[in-house]
């Protein structure tokens, strides 16, 4: 503001015209270092909203019936998702086509709204946005039940998007320095998969989950939904 | 005893799943009038299948919320049994295919859903049906909703240990809307 009312002084004093040309060149440096500023930082949600390679996907073990064994981390613990209790605002980056080899991507906001329930040991979220691409700008919700069984220490989780009418089988998994797996067999256009939630809750004000497939019983991922959450104060 | 015209249970042969048809009214509004804040007295079979007739009474809240655009409901069960603090969830999903219900439940000892009770309501009667496991035995449990008073409707809980010819009921919840 400062700067601005400075450069409109300027126009009308032509004495002080080499000023003038100096705070033009001053603005001219801070525009440019402003843009690369907010470009760094769209970059920035761009790269939280890719695979982090430091993030290893932990290997699948099946038993002799095919099922996934899973097995909890010794830390996990029924309070492994209090950080998301609360109120956000979610930046979300979604594949257009899954397990097509598509590289084409659409990024929307949607709110979401976090309570514990069960004594502490569940909570659940409703996920809101008008954005959701294909649906018009139709209202889209979604509700995540989260469950951790004391018997083994393993969180279930359950999406369920409107209209569904129907709980599929929960991701199962838990928390590891900060970042959580989730696993289930699911199918995808009749075939098999292999579905991954995971958490990034690292950064505990800005978590980002993500979701993988896999066609392969987890020899290969493909990502296909990033987002990262902002505490709405 | 209890209204059984609302949901047939018919085992398709060699299956194991149970086949139930929805009441030709079955609707995504049938539970609204569940919505809200309610004291609940139960009254609780003490032991099940072993031919118990003693009871037990309690007091508990309970608060249902319409969510995912009311075609979905949740409820919060609250309660002291024993001392500790008791709560449950129960989750409602309507099927606008199948146009069935189907009910999750689990409680804060547990912390895990239970096998879903499917079915619908016809007229004011609604049941609910589900194969599962009661101490080691297979079961099927059936849960009733009766809101012929929509201000005091009541759910109640049986189970049969076989295929449904004989049910043991083994818990009544009578609501009252708290104003």
């Amino acid at each position: 503001m400062v700067i601005l009312s400075r450069i409109g002084y300027c126009r009308h004093t032509a004495f002080v015209h080499n000023r003038c040309m100096r705070w033009g060149a001053i603005l001219t440096i801070l525009m440019g270092a402003l843009t690369f500023t907010m470009v760094e930082n769209a970059a920035a949600q761009r790269n939280i909203l890719t695979p982090d390679p430091s993030l290893p996907i932990p290997k699948l073990t099946f038993d002799a019936n095919g099922e996934l064994v899973i097995t909890a981390s010794a830390t996990s613990s029924n309070g492994d998702f209090d950080f998301l209790e609360g109120k956000w605002r979610m930046h979300h980056r979604r594949l257009n086509k899954r397990l097509a080899g598509n590289n084409d991507w659409t990024e929307f906001d949607s709110t979401d709204a976090n309570h514990k329930m069960l004594a502490g040991k569940a909570n659940m979220d409703t996920l809101s946005t008008t954005e959701l691409p294909g649906q018009e700008g139709k209202l889209f919700e979604g509700v995540t039940f989260r469950l951790f069984d004391p018997k083994t220490r393993l969180w279930r989780l359950y999406w369920v998007p409107s209209n569904t009418g129907v709980l599929d089988p929960p991701v199962v998994g838990s928390f590891e320095n900060g970042v959580g797996h989730f696993f289930t067999k699911d199918t995808f256009n009749g075939k098999p998969i292999i579905m991954m939630f995971r958490w990034d809750a690292r950064d505990k004000d800005r978590p980002v989950w993500s979701q993988a497939f896999s066609p392969d019983d987890g020899k290969t991922w493909e990502w296909n939904w990033f987002n990262v959450s902002e505490r709405v104060k | 005893m209890a209204n059984e015209h609302a949901v047939k249970i018919v085992s398709a042969p060699g299956s194991q799943d149970l086949d139930i048809v929805p009441a030709p009214a079955s609707s995504n509004t049938d539970f609204n009038f569940l919505h809200g804040k309610w004291k609940i007295r139960n009254r609780k079979l003490k032991e099940r299948l072993k031919g118990s007739h003693e009871w037990i009474e309690f007091e508990a809240e309970q608060e249902c919320k319409s969510i995912l655009e009311n075609n979905a409901n949740i409820d919060f069960f609250r309660t002291t049994l024993n001392d500790l603090a008791f709560e449950a969830i129960a989750i409602r999903l309507f099927d606008p295919k199948t146009r069935l219900w189907t009910i999750y439940w689990a409680d804060s000892k547990a912390v895990v859903l239970d096998v879903g009770q499917v079915g619908s309501f016809d007229g004011s009667i609604g049941e609910f049906f589900a194969r599962d496991i009661w101490e080691g035995m297979p079961v099927i449990v059936k849960f009733h909703w009766d809101n012929t008073n929509t201000d005091e409707p009541v759910w109640s809980q049986a189970f049969s240990d076989d295929e449904g010819k004989t049910w043991e009921w083994n818990w009544y919840m009578y609501f009252e809307r708290e104003i």
